[in-house]
Order: C-alpha cells, then structure tokens, then sequence
C-alpha cells in the first residue's frame, strides 16, 4: 500500500470526516432521486395551508404558498449540487495544463501565466458574472463557465507550486539523467505530486462555486424562478423571518452543513496530503511520575553530579502495546568528566539524553528509573520545578544551532533575556554578562556579534552563540546532542576545542551524544555504547574503542572509515 | 595515453541571486578527469561547490563557462533531457535515500527506468534483469512489486544504487551517497560500490564532505575548497603527505576514531602554526587565493594573486608555496 493510502485511510477514520462525508453522499443521492422520495409536487400550492410547521403531510413544513418544504428542498438541491461541478471542471481544465507547463518550464512561459492568473485576481468574480449576466439573458451555463474561468487561478497557483516544489526532487533529477522523455517525467513523477494538493484545492474550490451559485439563485439570477432551488429558499425564508422563523431551519441547515461537510473532507484531504497531524513537541506538564526502581534506596556514587538510574522509556506502538525504546540505561558523569553516549540512529541515545532534561517528545514517556542531579531526583519534579532546572543547571546544544536560536532577534537580546531570567540580574549587568559569555565562547568581536541576526551567523558562530546561550544560566552540566554534527570538520574541530578550554576553565560536565567515534577519541573521557534502546558497553574511552568487550562495538568500530596515517602525524610520533 | 572517460576543463558555475546582483562563483576553474573504472573523490566542505560540479556533469546545471567531455562527446550545453543519443552511458546515486525515490512507484518501475529508454528489453526480460540487480546490491528478489516505504534508509539507498547501474552505465555520480546512512551500513555500502565498480568497470566520482570515506573508495581525491581546485594526487598521496596548506587544515580537523592516535593528532594540531578560526573569510579577495584568510603561510601575493595550478610529482597543487622550480618547500608540511 503507497504512503498517501494510509495517510487517506487515517483522514476518513476521523468521526467528523465520515459523518460529512455521509452527509455529502446522502444529500447528493436524496436529491437524485427526489421525485421518489418527495412525491409531492413541489410546485403544488396549497394556499388553505400555508405556514404549516411540520405534520404528517408536509414533513418540514410548507412555504407561503403551502407548498412543501421538504419537497422543495430535496428537488432544489439537485440543480445547485450539479451546475457547481461546471465552474471546478472549467477550472481544473484551464489551470492544471497551465500550473503543469508554467511550473515545469518556468521562466518566461511561468512570468506570462502568472501575469495572466493576477489579472484573473484583480477582477471582481460577481460584478463580471452579474454583467454577463445581463447580456447573456441569464444563461446559468454560460455564467457558471465565466465564474470557473474567473476563479481557475487558485487552481493554477496549487498545481503551479507543486510542480515547482516537484521539479526539484532528486527523483525526477534521477529520471532525467535516465533520460526519460520530459511527458513521461511530468506524468509519472510530477502530476502524483500535484494531484493530492489538486483534489484538495478542488473540494474548496467546489464548495466556494457552490455557496456562490446559492447566491446568484438567492438574486433570482440563473435558475428560473419556477424551479425550486435553496437560494430562492433562503430568499422566500428571509422574507418571512419575522413572523415563521421556522421556514429559515431546513434550508439553512441544508447549506451550512453542505458547506461544512464540504469543507472538513478538504481539510481532512489536506491533511492527508501533507502529512500527519504534527503532535505537540511540548512535553506533556501533566505527564506522570515514573515508577522507581525496586531499590531505589541504593545511593549514587559519591563524587557522581549526575546519575541515570535503571531508565526505561516508552512510546505507544501502532498496536496500542508500549514499545521502549529506551531499556534499563544506567550510568553516572563525574565533575568536570566529558562522557559521550554513542549508538546509529534509533539507538536511544537522543531519547536518554532527552530525558534527563525531562524534554522527551510525546507521545514518549519515562516509564520508570531515576535522573539524580546531586541526588535529586529530576523525573520527580514538576514541570514548573524542572524549569528551574533547565538552564540554570543543565544546559542544552542542540545538533540546529539555527534551532535553538529565535530568528526575530538579535544574538544580544535573546543571550541577555536569558541571562535575567536564570541570574535576575538588571539588563545593563545581562548586557555586559552577555559580552563576557561571548568572549568565552571564542569569538572575537562579542559586540558585533550580539548586534546580529541568527541568519546572518555562520554554522560555527551560531553553535558558538547557542553553547553561549546554554551557559547563560551557568549551569554545571551540559547535555550537549550531536552538537557537531551538522558542522564542516575544521569547524568541529573549534568546537571541540571550545569545548575542552570550558571543561577546563570550569569544570563543567559534558554529556556528548554522538554517532561519530572520532569525535569520541577526540574528547571523551568515558563512553557507553547503545544500540536497540539497551546500554551495551561502558568504559574508558581507550578500553571501548581500542579493546571493545562487545561484538556490536568491534562492528562499531571496524565500521568507522579510518584515514590513513599522515606526514604531519609521523612526524609528531617520531 | 587514452583519452579520459570524463574529462572537465575550467568549468565556473554562476548562480545569481537576483536581476541585478553581480553572480556567485559556486564552480571556479574546476578541471578534473575521470578514467575507465577509476574511483575518483570529490572533497569539500558545506559551499565548496562540490555538488554543483556533479550537477552540471549530470546536465542538471548550465556551466557559465569550460567544457565536459564525456566518452569523447561534448556534453558541456546540454540538459540532462536532451541527451538521448549519447552512447556513454551517466548515472547519478542521490545523498537523501527517502526523496530520491518515487514513493509512489514500485521498486520495480523505478529500476526500469533507466531501461526504458534503450526499449530494446522485453517486460520479462526486463524484470529478470531487475530481480538480477536486487539480488546483487543485496535485496530480495520480491522487493520489486514493493514500495519505497517499506524499506529503510539503506535498502532504499542500494535500490537507488542498483538503479543507477541497472543500465551499465561507464560512469556514475555519486552524491554524499553514505552521508546519510550510519557507520555500520556506510560501511557496507562502501564495500558494494567498490565491488561493482570492480566487478562492472563501472567508473565513479564519489562526492564526498568526509576524508575518511573518501580514502575507503577512491583511488584519486580532488580537494576542493570555495570553489576551486586546492590538490589533487593519488588518495595516498593527497591524504598521506598533504601539499596545500588546505589539505593539511582538513586532514588535521578529522578525528580519528583511535583515542591514543588522536591524542597526537590533537597534539601536533595545537603545536601547528595555528590557523586562523573558520570564520576569517571576509579577508578573500577574489582574485587572491580563497584560502588565504585562514592561511598560516599566507604572505601578500597570496591575497592578490590567484596560485597556478602546479605540478608536483604526478599531482597538482594550487599554492604559492608550490612553484614549478620550487616543488618542495621548506615547511610546507608543518
């Protein structure tokens, strides 16, 4: 099954979306075959019973002719259900060739329809409808086909951006340099990008054709005046609002639950073309306390400032069952010690650093365990306690330096803001404890960079600026995640080293995570080794990596590309 | 001495970011070569333009200037699209294993369509030939009727390998093709590429950001820095006694994974001439040596005037420390 099926499957499975989209088909089939369902006419006056209310003859009433609601309804919907489906066509007929060739080709032929589509924009849709149709003698197709051109440029910017954003896709490089003929790149690789956010910005679009056709029959333009449709309804409703209120009822509940129901299947299918639903990352404040282990009782080592005791972290597998990803992970930092935690990708390690910090992302959760920060126990806390925590005693780097920075404001601003909310210090003393933190970092004109942007900071300085941002409430342990990862090596290679002068400037314990085991040699002390949730291996970053215990961490190591040894290194050694 | 299977002449690629604005130089005089089954890596850092010389190689990118020659025919000007009468055969494998599959095509119709365009291949024979190549990069022969989606990143990166060969190709473009992947299957995927290159004759330029990598695979490395070529050679050569001051900083940045070796490597880095922090590059001029804001050696001429390309034992090197009279400088290696 493709990817968009399920994501399709789950957008139905949502109570809203079902019961729209039964009301949709049981409206669109009422109507159908309305001469069965309501045998009477609904032209058929009966002016000794007008306003009736609902009864046994008419089931929701009769008009002030007396003629019947419900009949009404049901053979008026059909008319409006049905032209509104000429407006989308003419629409997706013009704008998905045009979206696919201007998205596609780009340049000028893109510049021309753009130009042609803001034009579309710029006019007025029920000034020129209404004009056309006074010289058209109120030909409902003609200005149902005006108003589908009129409006086919939301269509046209969909597809148009879709195949921009699909052109770029290292697929359809792939099948170009297969030297597949551009048609059959554009249907086989392209258009299945397109069509999901197309069927989507069809539905919307139908429902507003739909509500605007509603419109036109309420100014008793385009359908006849004979014929029953929920426009002219609305308008005989309105008319009588005052003293039957109730004539209002059925039409309006007609309209607006057509358009709602309308709308929530295109936003269901939007969804489902999008992706997911994102989950809230917020750590859940109402998360509950995780079991202790069974002895608990037994203390951590003396000299240990941090301690991760028998940790077991779960989220909610698809069956419902709790799937740990973290699995009984132990171990204790020294002060002043660099301890990295390695594993690949779905190891754990992110997981349990994460938790520490009580920051796992939900639907996560710590099961049980003990986090002890100079014996307190942080899986403990709340979350207003935790918060004092964070910061002002573990700091965090993050992989994105770009991420933890907030792009509205300068490095200056957001370092001194964090700087009176963890010391509570006056701002002119965070401002100048901001430029210290700066020079701390290694950069050498702390005035220029605080006056900067995040965007207009290289990799290296923002990772500088973040570290600086995470020793902004001098915390004495750093939780730093893959802090190099997404750095050129010779910046690494500045990172580390700042990391290194903190630790030895001020004894700040450093807990690593990372998937590279040079990075490791390079700066860690002690290492463990994870792999499938579960702490395999611990020991002395020598011990680990040179004799591994582990058959995983021989692989781990063997695994590791090596350079081969250099000039400059034979050198050193000699 | 025959002729290069693929053979680079001063290319420049320009991207401009506006109407107006003067443009960037991502490519600047690259000129590389590739011959008949050689390995061939293509290092840099993020900006090094490294991936724009593998996209105007692949037709995917319009060169502002220079030529490519490929299996002798001129290539330089044309689309990728355009190139249907092209008798050597140019494949590409992709850094991202999830985007550079069709999510919405079986493996199979993926696979296949390399194959499409010679059509000489009957529907069973072309799928005897694609359950051949899924067994060989190591899938299951039945992966052909799934979809992406139900593989993980490495599977999906051996299917976009076996795509890439599925038409025997003389030369393949390997983008950061391991990048993504962890050690372990990094590993693995090395070992296939170097087989089948082996095995096919299968030529690659491997574009890579790690020097390690690199040396597992690539029998020549070109070190590109900005834009520009710094040192080519032999992986030996280039990796092991390192000419440009460039490769030195590179070489002596990447950690190894021996703790007691990278003890001496930090050591002797410290003990360098220290180079100046990454961030020193508003000193580049452009007609000086990119390099030369970060440069311990860097003297005037080097901020004025741009280094020749010099050869030095079989290799050539970009820097005025390396002149046709004088290839060994005193210090050089420091």
């Amino acid at each position: 099954m493709t990817p968009s099926i399920t994501a399709l499957r789950k957008a139905l499975a949502r109570p809203a979306v079902w019961v729209s989209l039964i009301w949709l088909i049981g409206i669109s089939v009422a109507c159908a075959m309305a001469s069965v369902l309501a045998p009477i006419d609904p032209l058929e006056q009966d002016l000794s019973n007008t306003f009736s209310g609902p009864s046994a003859l008419h089931w929701l009433g009769s008009d002030e002719l007396g003629r019947d609601i419900y009949s009404r309804l049901l053979h008026g919907g059909g008319g409006l259900l049905l032209t509104a489906l000429i407006p989308v066509g003419v629409s997706l007929l013009l704008a998905v060739p045009g979206g696919l060739l201007a998205g596609y080709l780009s340049g000028r032929v893109d510049a021309a329809a753009t130009f042609v589509v803001d034009i579309l924009f710029a006019l007025p849709g029920l000034v020129v409808v209404l004009a056309i149709a006074a010289v058209s003698d109120n030909n409902l197709v003609v200005m149902a086909v005006a108003f589908g051109v009129l409006t086919s440029g939301a269509i046209f910017r969909v597809v148009r951006t879709a195949t921009a954003a699909a052109r770029e896709l290292p697929y359809v490089d792939a099948a170009l340099v297969s030297r597949l003929s551009r048609l059959r790149i554009l249907a086989r690789h392209i258009l299945p990008n397109v069509t999901g956010p197309l069927i989507v910005q069809a539905i919307v679009h139908y429902s507003g054709t739909f509500l605007f056709l509603t419109s036109l029959s309420f100014l008793g333009l385009g359908f006849s005046p004979e014929t029953p449709s929920w426009g002219q309804m609305t308008l005989n409703a309105a008319q009588n609002l005052d003293q039957h209120p109730w004539l209002m009822v059925p039409v309006g509940f007609a309209l607006t639950a057509t358009v709602l129901a309308l709308n929530l299947v295109g936003n269901a299918l939007l969804e489902a073309v999008s992706g997911h639903r994102r989950p809230s990352q917020l750590p859940d404040p109402r998360r509950p306390v995780p079991d202790e282990p069974a002895d608990a009782v037994v203390p951590p080592a003396p000299a240990s400032v941090l301690t991760v005791d028998r940790l077991h972290v779960c989220y909610p597998g698809q069956d419902g069952s709790d799937r740990a990803v973290v699995r009984d992970v132990g171990f204790q930092l020294q002060r002043g010690e660099v301890f990295g935690l390695v594993g690949e990708s779905g190891s754990g390690k992110t997981t349990t650093a994460l938790s520490i910090l009580g920051l796992v992302p939900p639907p996560g959760r710590v099961t049980s365990g003990r986090v002890l920060l100079h014996g307190e126990d942080l899986l403990r806390l709340n979350e207003a306690q935790l918060r004092k925590v964070r910061g002002s005693r573990i700091g965090l780097v993050a992989q994105e330096p770009m991420a933890a920075l907030d792009p509205s404001f300068t490095v200056g601003s957001q370092l001194g803001e964090m700087i009176c909310l963890h010391r509570r210090v006056r701002r002119r003393e965070a401002r100048q404890i901001a430029l210290s933190l700066l020079t701390r970092v290694g950069l050498p004109d702390p005035a220029a960079v605080a006056r900067r942007y995040p965007h207009q900071l290289s990799g290296g300085i923002a990772q500088r600026v973040a570290i600086a941002l995470a020793l902004s409430g001098e915390p004495d342990v750093l939780v730093a995640d893959e802090p190099t990862a997404a750095l050129d090596v010779t910046v690494q290679a500045e990172i580390i080293d700042l990391l290194l002068h903190l630790r030895e400037e001020s004894a700040l314990t450093l807990l690593l995570v990372t998937h590279d085991l040079g990075v490791v040699a390079d700066i860690c002390d002690r290492v463990a080794v994870m792999s499938d949730g579960r702490l395999i291996e611990e020991g002395t970053t020598e011990a680990v990596l040179l004799s591994p215990a582990q058959e995983y961490t021989r692989t781990l190591v063997a695994a590791t590309p090596r350079l081969p040894v250099d000039a400059g290194e034979e050198r050193s050694w000699a | 001495m025959r002729t290069p299977l693929l053979d680079v002449k001063d290319l420049g690629v320009e991207y401009r970011s506006g109407w107006r604005s003067s443009p960037t130089k991502a490519v600047d005089d690259v000129s590389l070569t590739v011959g008949h089954g050689e390995i061939v890596g293509l290092v840099g850092e993020s900006g090094s333009g490294k991936s724009t010389v593998g996209r105007a190689i692949l037709g995917l990118t319009a060169p502002a200037r220079g030529t490519i020659h490929l299996g002798g025919q001129d290539i330089t000007n044309r689309h990728a699209a355009d190139r249907r009468d092209l008798s050597t055969g140019l494949q590409v494998v992709f850094q991202d294993p999830y985007a550079s599959l069709n999510p919405a095509c079986t493996i199979g119709r993926t696979l296949g369509e390399p194959l499409e365009v010679h059509g000489k291949l009957s529907a069973a024979d072309a799928r005897t030939r694609i359950e051949e190549l899924l067994t060989r990069v190591g899938l299951p022969a039945d992966a052909i009727d799934r979809y992406p989606s139900a593989f993980s990143g490495g599977q999906r990166q051996r299917i976009a390998i076996a795509r890439a060969i599925s038409s025997d190709p003389a030369l393949v473009i390997c983008d950061e093709p391991t990048s993504a992947l962890d050690v372990i299957t990094q590993a693995r995927m090395l070992d296939l590429m170097s087989d089948l290159s082996r095995e096919r004759g299968t030529a690659m330029l491997f574009i890579a950001h790690n020097l390690a990598v690199v040396a597992a695979i690539a029998q020549r490395v070109v070190v590109l820095y900005r834009g520009r070529i710094m040192e080519t050679g032999t992986t030996q050569d280039v990796l092991c006694r390192p000419l440009h001051p460039y490769t030195q900083a590179l070489i002596a940045s990447s950690p190894v994974a021996d703790p007691l070796r990278q003890r001496k490597r930090r050591a002797a880095r410290k003990q360098a001439d220290p180079v100046a922090g990454s961030e020193g590059r508003a000193g580049a001029t452009p007609q000086g040596c990119p390099f030369a804001p970060r440069c311990p050696h860097a003297t005037s001429t080097c901020r004025i005037q741009r280094p020749a390309v010099t050869l030095v034992d079989g290799r050539t090197v970009a820097c005025h420390l390396f002149t046709a009279d004088n290839p060994t400088p005193e210090g050089a290696n420091a």
